[in-house]
């Protein structure tokens, strides 16, 4: 045996250790969440400032849909058919920190929905540069 | 000492270091250090204003309401304004503990805290004068 095989030895040898105990297979269990239609729904009537937004904060209290729906859009000077910022996040600071958001015009259909786990949250109405004056705005928010 | 010896002696090296019995972990103490905030802002005359936080473990918050200066004013106004704490709510903070307090170096307020989102809010009691700022500074878990 030269120099060469007792190098290969030593590699064979290394990839050998660890000492590690064989551990039993585990049974891979997965549990699928059903996510709970919303019970609660509030309403969200305000005036959005040029430039600013406004929030509204609640308490999902288990895992389930929450729909935001704005449903209305109004004041001098607005078009009903104005698109405003429309987004479902969670309160931080003196903000709401949206992590769903949609450029919108009010509909009758919730334009911001998913399934959430059970905590506070909150919907949030921007100008997202349409408005010259403040426009008041009607929200519908549906929540477990 | 030879090629072939020192090849020898590396592959006698690593066959003894076979086989360890694995050693467990040394246990780890995990000491939560408690955040704080300064929350700064305006208080209207009749309003109210809110800051809400994270709280990652259970633990107790603690309140100071640091200044409180009319607009434009340097002297600290006196009167007392409620300080409390809550949960966001509608366009506010649905308070579940508050006291009334005039600014202090000290705390004012302490209560316990679940894990969650909470708030802390600062409410005009009706006897500011004008509009206050205000610097509140508290700590959390």
């Amino acid at each position: 045996m030269n120099w060469r095989c007792l190098a290969c030895l030593s590699v064979v040898l290394a990839a050998g250790c660890g000492g590690d105990t064989p551990t039993s297979p585990t049974t891979d269990t997965t549990t699928t969440q059903t996510a709970a239609s919303p019970t609660i729904t509030e309403q969200f009537d305000g005036v959005v400032p040029v430039g600013g937004a406004k929030f509204f904060s609640f308490t999902s209290s288990t895992y389930g849909t929450i729909n935001v729906t704005l449903t209305a859009v109004g004041g001098s000077f607005v078009p009903s058919t104005v698109m405003l910022g429309l987004g479902l996040g969670q309160p931080s600071g003196t903000d709401c920190v949206a992590t769903a958001t949609v450029n919108t015009a009010a509909g009758t259909t919730a334009q911001v929905t998913g399934n959430f786990d059970p905590a506070v949250y909150c919907a949030k109405v921007s100008d997202i540069g349409n408005l010259f004056a403040p426009a008041s705005f009607s929200v519908s928010i549906a929540y477990p | 000492m030879t090629r072939r010896y020192r090849v020898v002696l590396l592959c006698a090296l690593l066959a003894d270091s076979c086989g360890d019995a694995p050693t467990s972990p040394d246990p780890t103490t995990t000491t939560m250090v408690a955040s704080t905030v300064v929350f700064e802002g305006t208080l209207e005359q009749a309003q109210s204003s809110f800051y809400s936080f994270t709280v990652s473990q259970a633990g107790s918050v603690i309140i100071n309401l640091a200044s409180l200066n009319l607009v434009g004013h340097r002297d600290a106004l006196t009167v007392p304004v409620r300080i409390g704490v809550g949960v966001p709510k509608g366009e506010g903070c649905g308070e579940t503990a508050s006291t009334d307090a005039t600014p202090a170096l000290v705390s004012q307020f302490s209560t316990t805290l679940e894990t969650g989102i909470h708030c802390v809010n600062i409410a005009d009691t009706g006897q500011l004068p004008g509009a206050a700022v205000f610097l509140i500074r508290f700590s959390h878990y």
